[in-house]
């Protein structure tokens, strides 16, 4: 059981936390946040962004100041799944099982989007089961183990786009946003004035991470927060008796009950954010977004009409009264 | 010790939630109870006090039905400024996390806060409590009608009086002899309807009153007997708004007050006030007889009864009488009265100082235009002026009046349909055309 010790430890090293995060990365907040949701939560991130956004910079500052092994596979068409899991090798004493980059805490795929269906499913196995099946043999993957993958929403010749079923797997999407001007003209100065970008030193130890995860973990929360999320994702269904109009025409599939732990999962790690030890109707509804964006597939219709996934959650958002 | 405390908390805000329903219910409640007692106050009905009982129902249901408190922990830590401190509370203490137990309890809930403004839902009963504790007036109930106008009341009253058609619109009070304002009667009219009335007039609201008062003795004999006002609660009330007299007016509506309904004291003051104009009458006949002994009629102004066979406007001067209000007026229209005696306030036979002022005078009262089925102005002047016709100067003035006179002068009366009928039967009747 967590005591009161540990909430205090816990919420101090995540402080420390964003603050390195934050002296590295400029600006990017609501990306920051919602990275630190899916530590907190046991879940992995969809960051999405054009190019040059600082995606890739946010995930090793991250690594960098959690103290854990990272890896980065850059994605590409000819990227196999062996080269993600791991092979074997022969050696002196026989064959060998070579880990992979999979093998880290924290592992970056930058734009997942590039790689073959083939090896996107290659990860499958290692985001949710957290353990990797090479042959006749499992190997469980380093804890705490945390995927960020990138993928630019504009480029689309020579990708192709992540299967629902991995997707879904992605506890929150981040929408990486362009910067405000002063944020840029700050990106411009630490890139062109003297020793460029600094990474930050570790501020958390890998126990660290874990206490945090689970202090987390042991939020409560009360029936009714659970009642409003659940009415949240099944509003997203058109044959939902609680869908609003927009739902109904233009969603093809809703979301899936992993929308609803994201949903709560994030509502806990904002409160915990916050400092406070109770959850409250407005965490769940911050973390609608970025749980459900990605898992609302519409339909020919919306697409034909230009309308867009959020438009559409936003109705759900409003027909769903909270408790 | 910290899970001893939430669950105290949590008691106390599902028992202010208890409250908050429990006055919310009352103000419902004591509302519609309110809104019920004005109801059978406007119908004049009677009904049990148990059955006001009835309304404390809902705020007893409110405060013990069942609470789902858990669903209103979230609406309860907004309205306290505790956002889901509560709801985090409930939930903490069901999983037994003394951690977050003890960081949630840092706070002091003020559930009394739950209660306003929902107190303000008393309000507004409370308020009109008082207005309903007040002593109640004459019973209402009473289908108000709309009001001819004063032109078009004495005009159908004159008219009806004469025993025989006038021009349409045109006021008629009738003409009493010049050797009237020697005798004493008119002191007492005056003691009665106020100095500003003129004796005429006096003498026709004199008719009126009888009239209404002989129609009350015969409702509160009903009454009697069926041992309720409830049937004629409203007719009742209509006529005591239609009585002249405010003293008589006011005591029959103290007897007469719902939950009272002491019928025989109002049958005692009808009676003594019915008395009172009977003598009344008798002494304006009296007063009358050195000069016109053996016409007594004329003496009370009403010239149709010097109509002789063969005179008027009526063939052969038939007398038309209303064979309701005959036999009762038969005395008073021999000049047998029983001396004088004003009713409710007088000692009868008492001698009356003319021009001693009563709180119940009304100088500039006017003649009460409320016209009612079977009563009021219309029968009461039939009565008086049956006997014949006074000879017309010009045959114009002496014809009956045409039908399309008579529509013209019912619409304009706004007379209910019983009277419509009534009235239009006894021009038809003055006509010839009636049976």
């Amino acid at each position: 059981m967590i005591g009161r010790e540990e909430i205090a430890q816990a919420q101090e090293s995540l402080a420390r936390l964003r603050e390195a995060l934050g002296r590295t990365i400029v600006g990017q907040e609501r990306t920051i946040e919602i990275t630190i949701w899916a530590l907190l939560g046991r879940g992995h991130v969809l960051l999405e962004g054009v190019p040059g956004l600082g995606k890739t910079l946010l995930v090793r500052a991250l690594s960098r100041a959690l103290g854990l092994s990272f890896s980065r596979i850059q994605c590409t068409p000819d990227l196999m799944p062996a080269d993600i899991l791991g092979t074997y090798v022969f050696s002196e004493d026989g064959f060998r099982f070579l880990p992979g980059p999979v093998f880290a805490n924290i592992v970056l795929a930058d734009e997942i989007n590039r790689a073959t269906p083939k090896t996107q499913s290659a990860l499958l196995e290692a985001m949710q089961e957290r353990q990797v099946t090479v042959g006749n043999t499992t190997y469980p993957l380093p804890h705490p183990f945390m995927v960020l993958a990138t993928q630019n929403p504009i480029e689309m010749e020579g990708t192709y786009p992540l299967p629902e079923a991995q997707v879904d797997r992605f506890l929150f999407k981040a929408e990486v946003g362009f910067p405000r001007e002063e944020e840029l003209v700050e990106i411009i100065r630490r890139n062109t004035e003297g020793e460029g970008i600094v990474l930050p030193e570790p501020v958390l130890t890998r126990e660290e991470v874990l206490l945090c995860q689970e202090v987390v973990a042991e939020y409560p929360v009360h029936g009714e927060l659970l009642s409003y999320a659940a009415r949240l994702v099944l509003a997203t269904h058109p044959g939902a008796r609680n869908a609003p109009e927009a739902v109904k025409k233009y969603v093809l599939y809703g979301a899936s009950p992993r929308a609803g732990l994201a949903l709560i999962l994030g509502a806990k790690a904002r409160a915990f954010l916050s400092g406070r030890f109770h959850l409250e109707v407005e965490d769940v509804q911050a973390a609608f977004r970025p749980a459900l964006i990605h898992r609302v597939i519409l339909n020919f219709r919306a697409e034909a009409e230009g309308v867009s996934p959020w438009e559409v959650l936003q109705e759900v958002l409003r027909a769903v009264p909270p408790p | 010790m910290d899970l001893a405390r939430a669950e105290r908390i949590l008691k106390r805000v599902g028992l202010f939630l208890r409250l908050r329903r429990f006055l919310l219910a009352a103000g419902f409640s004591s509302f519609l109870a309110l809104l019920f007692l004005h109801g059978i106050r406007l119908l004049s009905l009677s009904v049990s006090p148990f059955l006001f009982g009835l309304f404390s129902l809902p705020p007893l249901f409110a405060l013990l039905w069942p609470l789902d408190m858990e669903k209103k922990l979230f609406w309860c830590g907004r309205r306290l400024g505790m956002g889901g401190r509560l709801a985090g509370l409930s939930a903490a203490l069901r999983r037994g996390n003394p951690a977050f137990l003890a960081a949630l309890l840092n706070c002091k809930p003020r559930p009394s806060r739950l209660l306003f403004p929902e107190i303000l839902s008393l309000a507004f009963p409370l308020i009109l409590v008082p207005l309903f504790l007040l002593p109640a007036g004459p019973p209402m109930g009473v289908l108000e009608l709309p009001a001819p106008s004063k032109e078009t009341a004495l005009a159908l009253a004159g008219s009806a009086s004469e025993g025989r058609s006038t021009p349409l619109g045109a006021p008629s009070i009738p003409k009493l002899p010049p050797e009237f304002a020697g005798s004493p009667a008119p002191s007492a009219l005056s003691l009665l309807f106020g100095e500003g009335v003129s004796q005429e007039e006096a003498v026709q609201r004199l008719a009126q009153e009888e009239g209404l008062l002989r129609r009350l003795a015969e409702l509160l004999a009903q009454a009697s007997q069926a041992g309720s006002l409830a049937e004629v609660a409203s007719e009742v009330g209509g006529i005591l708004q239609e009585l002249g007299r405010p003293d008589l007016r006011a005591a029959l509506a103290e007897a007469l007050a719902p939950g009272r309904e002491e019928l025989e004291k109002a049958q005692a003051l009808v009676e003594t006030a019915l008395e009172g104009i009977s003598s009344l009458q008798a002494e304006l006949s009296a007063s009358l007889q050195p000069s016109e002994g053996e016409r007594p009629q004329e003496a009370l102004g009403v010239e149709g009864a010097r109509v002789s066979p063969g005179e008027g406007g009526r063939p052969g001067g038939e007398i038309l009488m209303d064979t309701e209000a005959e036999p009762a007026l038969r005395p008073e229209l021999e000049g047998k009265g029983e001396g004088l005696g004003l009713g409710v306030g007088f000692e009868p036979g008492a001698p009356v100082q003319p021009g001693t002022p009563r709180e119940w005078e009304r100088p500039e009262e006017a003649v009460g235009t409320a016209v009612r089925a079977g009563e009021g102005p219309v029968r009461t002047g039939v009565a008086l002026a049956l006997p014949g016709e006074p000879p017309s100067e010009s045959p114009a003035e002496g014809a009956p009046p045409t039908p399309q006179e008579v529509e013209l002068l019912l619409k304009e009366a706004s007379l209910p349909p019983a009277l419509r009928e009534v009235v239009r039967r006894y021009f038809e009747l003055l006509g010839g055309g009636g049976p």
